[in-house]
């Protein structure tokens, strides 16, 4: 049997409502949050999880959540510093074991490396996505 | 001596205020501000600062300002989230001696503690605990707070109506977490034992945990009558 994962979305970025309505459609139990009320107009017409409008730069707000260990958190606002901070505190505080941060500037990861953090870098895929679709002409 | 040297990453009049007494001091300074305009702003009123205009929060500046082993960092940008991440950079990339995070939220205080930055300043936190010191100093001489106020040290005076004047310390029954240190009599300082008479005008200078500061100062300061 599967086991029953909770999901938070940290920030209700154009990845952020994308993350939350895949997992809500495929089933999830699934929390997004983000300080902008507006911003959720991005999920999906079929997004059944929760929506909270709260700022995460309140760490308050992140402490409210109650996240448990086996919770998955991933954090997607638009602020990498934003992002770090709550992922650090999700981690080392907090103990959730597994934690997906989103990141522009890659010599911020080296911050992190001795935390259950696992980082998507969302320009350098695109970059190499480009580097794949370029090597067709080239 | 080698010269000591500090950066102040953002702040606008606390950076400059700073600044200033940095410089006072022989200290190198090296500033660092996203404000093109307030940098040169800077390096014109001080000319002897290394001013940077970049963001405080990304590794290449650090690099480009070779901050390696600095003394001090002191993180004064409106975002608490950019403040922690610029002293985490300092402290662990570029093992800087000291840093300093301020934070405007005061709960960031304990949390970014347990992130690794022991330092951490929270104005909120400093203005409130100075108002608290100026209410108790209209009893007390001085009040030094140490661990953001676990423990505090003061100097309290025996005024002439005390009921602890001619009583021995061992009689006054202190709260647990208290101790007078010193008493400084007529000038001469005087390390007390259990036996000691406490007389008037002197001078006690009390270490105190925070859950028995208000009972302390009520229990020296509580007069025959009033």
């Amino acid at each position: 049997m599967k086991k029953y994962k909770r999901f938070f979305v940290i920030g209700c970025s154009r990845l952020g409502a994308n993350i939350a309505s895949w997992l809500s459609l495929s089933g999830h139990d699934v929390t997004i949050m983000d300080k902008d009320d507006d911003s959720f107009r991005k999920l999906h017409e079929g997004y059944s999880g929760y929506i909270l409008v709260k700022d995460a730069e309140n760490t308050q707000n992140i402490l409210d959540l109650k996240l448990k260990p086996e919770d998955v958190v991933i954090v997607v606002t638009d602020n990498d510093n934003l992002n770090l901070m709550v992922s650090e505190i999700v981690s080392k505080l907090l103990g959730v074991l597994k934690v997906y941060t989103r990141i522009y500037d890659q010599s911020k990861e080296l911050l992190c490396h001795t935390y259950h953090i696992e980082f998507i870098n969302t320009s350098s895929l695109a970059v190499k996505e480009f580097e794949r679709r370029l090597g067709d002409i080239l | 001596m080698r010269k000591q040297r500090i950066i102040i990453v953002g702040g606008r009049k606390k950076a400059r205020f700073l600044i200033k007494s940095f410089l006072q001091n022989q200290i190198d300074v090296t500033v660092i501000n996203d404000t093109a305009q307030f940098c040169e702003e800077l390096a014109e009123d001080f000319p002897s600062a290394t001013v940077a205009c970049g963001d405080g929060t990304k590794p290449y500046i650090f690099e480009d300002l070779n901050i390696e082993s600095s003394d001090f960092l002191i993180a004064l940008m409106p975002s608490d989230a950019d403040n922690l991440i610029s002293s985490q950079i300092a402290k662990y990339q570029f093992n800087v001696k000291k840093v300093y995070c301020t934070v405007n939220n005061p709960i960031n205080v304990e949390i970014f503690k347990k992130l690794g930055i022991s330092n951490v300043i929270s104005s909120t936190h400093i203005v409130s605990s100075m108002i608290e010191q100026l209410v108790i100093l209209q009893k007390i001489d001085n009040y030094i707070p140490i661990e953001t106020g676990q423990v505090g040290i003061f100097e309290i005076t025996i005024s002439s109506n005390s009921e602890v004047i001619s009583k021995s310390i061992s009689e006054i029954n202190l709260p647990k977490q208290s101790i007078i240190g010193c008493i400084i009599r007529h000038g001469q300082s005087i390390i007390p034992k259990g036996d000691t008479i406490l007389m008037l005008n002197d001078k006690c200078v009390v270490l105190v945990n925070e859950c028995d500061k208000q009972e302390t100062i009520n229990l020296l300061t509580k007069g025959k009558g009033v």
